[in-house]
């Protein structure tokens, strides 16, 4: 049957596409908290309760994706819905920080959730870790875009 | 350079890419509204484009907050970093529009005339076999089989190399593809069931066989790359097998193997443990008249599997991601979730086409196509189309 030999990408690409999808789903939701964090530390005051409401949103959505990623971070996770965006956050942040442990894993992902919490409370208390982590999952997606882009543009 | 001019620099950037996006977004809109293509293909690429339109608008609001704050560097540096997201986002719909016009163009084109006819019929036969809706696949050719998902669009275009277009052995290859569709399309059910459940098996397994210091870092690991890119693998090698039987897995044998790759993580699970895994699910289905196919397919998996492997620091690693017990248990997971077995009706066809062929010895384009190029996959040769 040698005669039938093609090349075959096979699903190599289809594989670039949807990561780029989930990373940038990711980028965009981290890097609008950190947009929003940014702008009320500036010394920011919102004219109106609509426009402390969209910023305050930006933070909200991180942290609801930081929680997905608590409960992904769980090794007997059998239940729920678990986007494919928390999978990729709790694997990103165990990678980068080097957590070897569940436990200590989703601590440190509740602990800058209750930070971004407090900050959205009172505006002042200081939130270095929830920044440091949403910095790592902002620099680590854009390596993968970069790379997902090189691939697909075959540059 | 001074910190002012610095500043002004910074801001410049800033502004400059703001309104090139938007720039790009409204040429890419004016095309849109020229073009010819389909008002229900058009509705989704505009959409999606008003989206991000409408994100990039917003993000120049935030840049104007921005500039007036007494602290502004860190947020003008944020708003910048934001950009690439929107312009891979772009670079999607850019890629789903020039998409969309070749397959119009190649529709058009009077030297595809005939490859045209006959994908369109194989394509209609196929979709019918796969539960898929024929006006969302868009065949044509271009350098490699592959398919892409073209973001928010329930679209897909499907690719196949100009030197296969008149010799369609290959093309049963597209079922795998069409399994990507298939899994795409049932994204919601299979991120609620299917992927916790494999998590969870490949996460527990490695945690008993890895040592205590390194179990965690090791099953999170293997679970990351056996739920975002094996699975989906998997699901689509499995979903080929049922639909087209022993000659789907008689394509991946000869294409797969000795294809092995030293990329780590690795996209694509190991071609042995595919082929393994497509050979179980041609066994679970217990046909009729299949198992001399099943045997001669193993023969062959087995012969090529005796040759000596070449050790990598990938390939030991990727050991403890192929333990039998995780193997067993994800693949019976995997076939569990593929609610499809199109073969049952199609295999007392292909017999018959193989009867027919080896006597005419051509593809009749008259009759069902898809029998007779798995026929002609089964007697190991190829026939032209008349």
């Amino acid at each position: 049957m040698s005669n039938c030999i093609v090349e075959i990408g096979l699903t190599k690409y289809w594989q670039l596409i949807k990561d780029l999808e989930v990373t940038d789903n990711i980028s965009k939701i981290a890097n609008d908290a950190l947009i929003a964090i940014s702008i009320i530390k500036g010394g920011y005051t919102p004219e109106d309760e609509a426009a402390k409401l969209r910023l305050e949103t930006k933070i909200t959505e991180a942290m609801k994706l930081m929680d997905k990623a608590a409960e992904a971070a769980s090794t007997r996770l059998t239940k729920g819905e678990i986007p494919l965006e928390a999978y990729y956050v709790s694997y990103f942040i165990s990678d980068k920080f080097m957590i070897s442990d569940a436990k200590e894993l989703k601590e440190v992902i509740q602990d800058a959730i209750k930070e971004l919490e407090d900050f959205i409370e009172t505006k002042e208390k200081p939130i270095d870790h929830a920044i440091k982590l949403l910095q790592e999952i902002t620099r680590i997606t854009s390596q993968e875009r970069e790379k997902s882009l090189i691939e697909l543009s075959g540059v | 350079m001074s910190s002012r001019e610095y500043r002004k620099g910074y801001m410049g950037i800033i502004d400059d890419r703001l309104n090139g996006l938007l720039t790009k977004i409204s040429l890419l809109k004016s095309l849109l509204e020229d073009s010819e293509l389909p008002s229900s293909i058009l509705k989704g690429i505009v959409n999606s484009l008003t989206e991000i339109e409408e994100e990039t608008i917003e993000k120049q609001s935030l840049y104007n907050i921005a500039q007036k704050l007494p602290f502004k560097d860190w947020a003008l540096k944020r708003i910048l970093d934001s950009l690439p997201t929107l312009y891979a986002r772009l670079f999607r719909l850019n890629a789903a529009y020039s998409f969309l016009k070749t397959y119009s163009y190649q529709q058009k084109d009077p030297d595809l005339h005939s490859f045209n006819t006959v994908m369109k019929q194989f394509t209609e036969e196929l979709c019918d076999l796969c539960s898929l809706n024929m006006q969302q696949v868009l065949p044509m050719i271009s350098y490699s089989y592959s398919c892409w998902p073209l973001s928010e669009i329930p679209f897909y275009p499907v690719f196949i190399p100009p030197c296969d277009s008149n010799f369609p052995n290959p093309w049963v290859i597209l079922a795998h593809e069409y399994g990507h569709i298939y899994y795409d399309t049932r994204t919601d059910m299979i991120s609620r069931k299917l992927l916790p459940e494999i998590n969870d098996v490949v996460q527990r397994r490695i945690s008993q066989i890895v040592s205590d210091t390194e179990a965690y870092t090791a099953s999170r690991e293997a679970a990351f790359i056996w739920v975002k890119s094996w699975t989906p693998e998997f699901f689509s090698d499995c979903f080929a097998t049922r639909i087209l039987g022993p000659a789907y897995v008689a394509l991946s044998n000869l294409e797969l193997l000795g294809d092995e790759t030293e990329v780590f993580p690795p996209s694509h699970p190991p071609p042995t443990a595919r082929i393994n895994f497509c050979l179980t699910a041609l066994q679970n289905l217990q046909l009729e008249g299949m198992a001399h196919y099943i045997e001669q397919l193993t023969e062959d998996f087995r012969e090529v599997n005796r040759l000596p492997r070449i050790e990598t620091d990938g390939s030991r690693k990727l050991e403890i991601f192929l333990d039998q017990d995780i193997l067993e248990k994800c693949f019976r997971l995997i076939e569990e979730n593929v609610d499809i077995f199109s073969i049952r009706q199609l295999w007392p066809d292909i017999l018959k086409a193989k009867e027919r062929l080896s006597v005419e010895r051509r593809i009749d384009s008259h009759s069902q196509l898809v029998p007779q190029i798995c026929a002609a996959i089964l007697l190991k040769e190829r026939f032209p189309i008349t």
